[in-house]
């Protein structure tokens, strides 16, 4: 039961990981569309879900957690993820944040969150937040399944946030959208990914509107 | 008696073909040292197209029997010595049939030597309905090395009868000849995505990604790359790719036309960023 409650904590949106400031592209596609109705948050969302989370952040969370808390494997799982993700927004986005979820846990006491924090300064890992996520779950007594659930949920319930301060959406529009993506979140963490499989993701749309929307003067998310 | 069917009739079997190039300098201009090309691969002989590097060397790749089939497997190794400069193109796009399940599979091998300029720049893969193509390129770049690598792929359904392309993958994996990785880019689409409006190419029916492995102070600026190919109808976005091994850029059209100047004009500026010089265009 402790661990259920353990992913609840860490899927939980209030929990400082600094991913109040990620919004995955969305604000930028947001400004190239003009407008956004609640059908394409839908799309955009399931989209991310299957083509990016599913394939590529999850991959990155379960290798990292499979390494147990050896450093030379976390890391050489951040280095993939550096090298496998389009965009300068999207990769210090990343970084940023898994800095900050490590902070949070370095503070409330967790052994492995120092260490990777030591990691990140002398250079042996880059502290990218599925890695950082991967390696510190493991630690903390999540088994594989609710690592990924929590994970799965944290990027769903970010958007819906991100849509909702962006006015895309209204709150409780944006909760049946939530709602709506739970099933295919459940049905994905289900697939079981096999050791070294390959990082894979196919998101053009929302990497040009993050790549574009790096360079504009006023924006409300760091991509 | 059963009779056999003619022999026309039966599918073939799909076609293995490792093809090899290799280019090095001789008598001051890039020459094509060894060539290895089989069916249905075919090369153009070589161009030297541009007075303002007589050195460069242009040869134009072509597929003999109209097109990508299932169960194709093609590869194609490009070796580029020291200081050789060349630019392999396409004459036009590729039409990639039906993979019935199976699927081509069209790899490449790069090697750029110290001080080299290697582009390998192609019109857009046509994804027939059924279509199922996987494409897998790894190359290896000295540290002054020069890379441009342009792929893309663009939806069309011939008998518009609402039938979906199966699957479009691309893999791509940049080193050093230490083996150090900079880049890694792998993604995949199936054909039922392209019918959403705000899905992985939010509505568009063509997609490419332009690869620039340069020296930073060789590369064009973010908005120079994306405004040239913005102008020829693409939404395109570039960044400087991971590991400072140069620039990458996505680019999504709303036909494989577009797409296709759109991906020439990146080549051009890519290349004249790289060389410090414009380069003549390429006929088609």
């Amino acid at each position: 039961m402790m661990s259920i409650l353990q992913a609840m904590w860490q899927a939980d949106g209030s929990f400082p990981n600094g991913s109040f400031a990620f919004s995955y592209g969305l604000e930028g596609f947001v400004v190239l569309r003009g407008k956004l109705d609640a059908t394409d948050l839908s799309e955009l969302m399931s989209t991310i879900i299957r083509q990016r989370w599913a394939t590529f952040d999850r991959v990155a969370l379960l290798r990292a957690f499979r390494a147990k808390g050896d450093p030379a494997l976390i890391g050489a799982v951040d280095r993939e993820v550096e090298a496998a993700t389009f965009g300068e927004a999207l990769r210090s986005g990343s970084r940023r944040n898994g800095a900050s979820f490590l902070n949070a846990h370095a503070r409330l006491g967790s052994p492995i969150a120092a260490a990777l924090r030591s990691d990140i300064r002398t250079g042996t890992c880059l502290g990218h937040m599925a890695v950082m996520q991967g390696a510190v779950w493991q630690e903390t007594g999540l088994d594989e399944r609710l690592a990924q659930l929590a994970s799965g949920y944290a990027v769903a319930s970010g958007l819906v946030t991100t849509a909702v301060r962006l006015g895309v959406v209204g709150a409780l529009q944006g909760q049946g959208l939530l709602r709506a993506c739970l099933p295919e979140i459940a049905r994905l963490a289900a697939i079981d990914s096999p050791e070294n499989e390959e990082l894979s993701s196919f998101l053009p749309v929302l990497e040009i509107a993050s790549a574009r929307h790096a360079k504009a003067d006023l924006r409300l998310f760091a991509n | 008696m059963r009779s056999l069917p003619l022999s026309c009739s039966v599918p073939e079997a799909g076609r293995e073909v490792e093809a090899r190039l290799a280019f090095d300098v001789a008598g001051g201009r890039t020459t094509l040292r060894r060539q290895h090309v089989g069916y249905p691969l075919h090369i153009t002989r070589g161009f030297y197209l541009d007075k303002a590097r007589p050195d460069l060397l242009t040869l134009y790749l072509q597929s003999a029997s109209g097109g990508v089939y299932a169960d194709d497997r093609l590869g194609l190794d490009v070796a580029v010595d020291a200081n050789a400069a060349v630019n392999i193109t396409t004459q036009a796009s590729t039409v990639v049939h039906d993979g019935r399940g199976t699927g081509a599979i069209q790899r490449l091998t790069v090697t750029v030597g110290a001080g080299a300029f290697c582009a390998i720049v192609n019109d857009p893969y046509i994804m027939f309905p059924g279509a199922r193509l996987s494409l897998g390129a790894t190359a290896s770049v000295a540290e002054d090395g020069v890379l441009i690598l342009a792929d893309g792929f663009a939806v069309h359904d011939p008998r518009e009868r609402d039938r979906a392309f199966a699957r479009y993958s691309a893999s791509t994996r940049i080193l050093r000849p230490d083996g150090r990785l900079l880049v890694s880019d792998h993604g995949s689409v199936d054909g039922d995505e392209m019918a959403m409006r705000s899905g992985a190419l939010g509505g568009m029916n063509a997609a490419a990604t332009v690869f620039i492995v340069a020296r930073p102070d060789r590369l064009p600026g973010p908005e120079e790359f994306e405004n040239a190919a913005d102008r020829c109808g693409c939404l395109a976005g570039a960044s400087v790719a991971p590991n400072q091994a140069g620039m990458v850029m996505r680019l999504l059209a709303p036909d494989g036309g577009a797409l296709g100047r759109g991906i020439e004009a990146a080549f051009h500026v890519a290349a004249c960023s790289t060389l410090g010089v414009d380069l003549a265009r390429r006929r088609k």
